[in-house]
């Protein structure tokens, strides 16, 4: 019996146990189990751990299942009515008081800026862009 | 009652409906959860949230696809994103840093000292049968899942995963390789 039988019937333990293989291929496994005590003691240990996937469907919800889900939407329902009454008036409080310093800040400091900004204005001033073309053609004459 | 008769009570106020509802589905929803969160308080908070989540998600069910595949999707995705969230928490942990603030004491478990042999055997079992399926990439372990854990059929699992029947057939034919691949590494180390 070569080593690599054993691994290539390892590959295909989960599939024989499922009944997942063809005939031939389940032929040639049982063949080798009932000679090689060491793949056979494989598939046991394969088969016991496997079968601990079906402990999962016994499992029961608890009795109070259902009042469980109940108590957390209405804990939910509360903490956004919390939310809604209290938490958000006081956020639009803020948020407003915030943006009454934010603005005062803003004119305070925009104060400055225009006194320079009028300077500049005033000093490029050109007569004859404000005047009109055909007016500064009269007043030649 | 139609699917969409029992949503359109709920949706319109009626407790008694969301109650049928829950007590149909909350076996199934216990199991899906059990099948990726193996902690059983775990799994039970988990499978009540999703309820919850359920409850004020209804009136987006259109009734394209059957409730039961509905709540499968959203008990799968709150299910992986409970793991993702644990992971996180656990690699925090690791590092020093509690995001959560109540610190989980380890208890080491010694009952097994007067347990019969086959339940200390069925212990060590479970836990490198769990450690393996957990090991497997994301969606061939929601695949092998839903299969093996919750007895759903291809059809079913393809319908909730959004796959193709032949695509879901692979994601588990792939899922059972690479099982008995770490289940006979742990084996091997073990004798
Ligand atoms: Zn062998």
């Amino acid at each position: 019996m070569k080593t690599t039988n054993h691994n290539q019937i390892h590959k295909k333990l989960i599939f024989y146990l499922e009944g997942q293989l063809a005939e031939l291929e389940r032929q040639q496994i049982e063949e080798h189990l009932s000679g090689c005590g060491r793949c056979a003691a494989y598939l046991n240990e394969l088969k016991s751990t496997l079968l601990l996937l079906d402990e999962n469907k016994m499992n029961e919800p608890g009795p109070y299942f259902y009042a469980g889900v109940k108590n957390r939407i209405q804990a939910r329902r509360l903490k956004t009515a919390i939310f809604r009454r209290v938490l958000q008036p006081a956020l639009l409080v803020l948020l407003l008081a915030m943006g009454v310093r934010f603005g005062v800040w803003v004119g305070n400091h925009t104060r400055i800026d225009l006194q320079s900004s009028e300077q500049a204005v005033l000093v490029p001033f050109d007569d004859l862009a404000e005047e009109p073309i055909e007016e500064f053609l009269l007043n030649l004459k | 009652m139609t699917d969409q008769e029992l949503v359109q009570l709920i949706t319109g106020g009626d407790d008694k409906a969301f109650q049928v509802l829950v007590e149909q589905h909350q076996k199934m929803v216990l199991h899906t959860c059990l099948g990726f969160v193996q902690d059983r308080d775990d799994a039970e908070d988990l499978a009540q949230e999703i309820f919850v989540e359920l409850f004020h998600s209804l009136s987006k069910f259109r009734g394209d696809s059957k409730l039961s595949t509905w709540i499968y999707r959203i008990a799968v995705n709150r299910s992986l994103n409970f793991i993702r969230d644990n992971k996180r928490r656990r690699f925090f942990q690791s590092i020093g840093i509690n995001l959560s603030g109540d610190e989980k004491v380890e208890v080491v478990d010694e009952s097994w000292s007067s347990r019969p042999d086959f339940e200390v055997e069925n212990d060590q079992r479970r836990t490198t049968l769990y450690k393996a399926i957990n090991s497997l990439p994301e969606r061939q372990r929601v695949a092998f899942t839903l299969s093996k854990l919750d007895d759903l059929s291809y059809q079913e699992i393809a319908e909730i995963m959004g796959l193709s029947i032949s695509s879901v057939e692979s994601l588990i034919h792939r899922s059972k390789l690479g099982l008995q691949k770490k289940l006979y590494q742990c084996y091997k180390k073990g004798i």
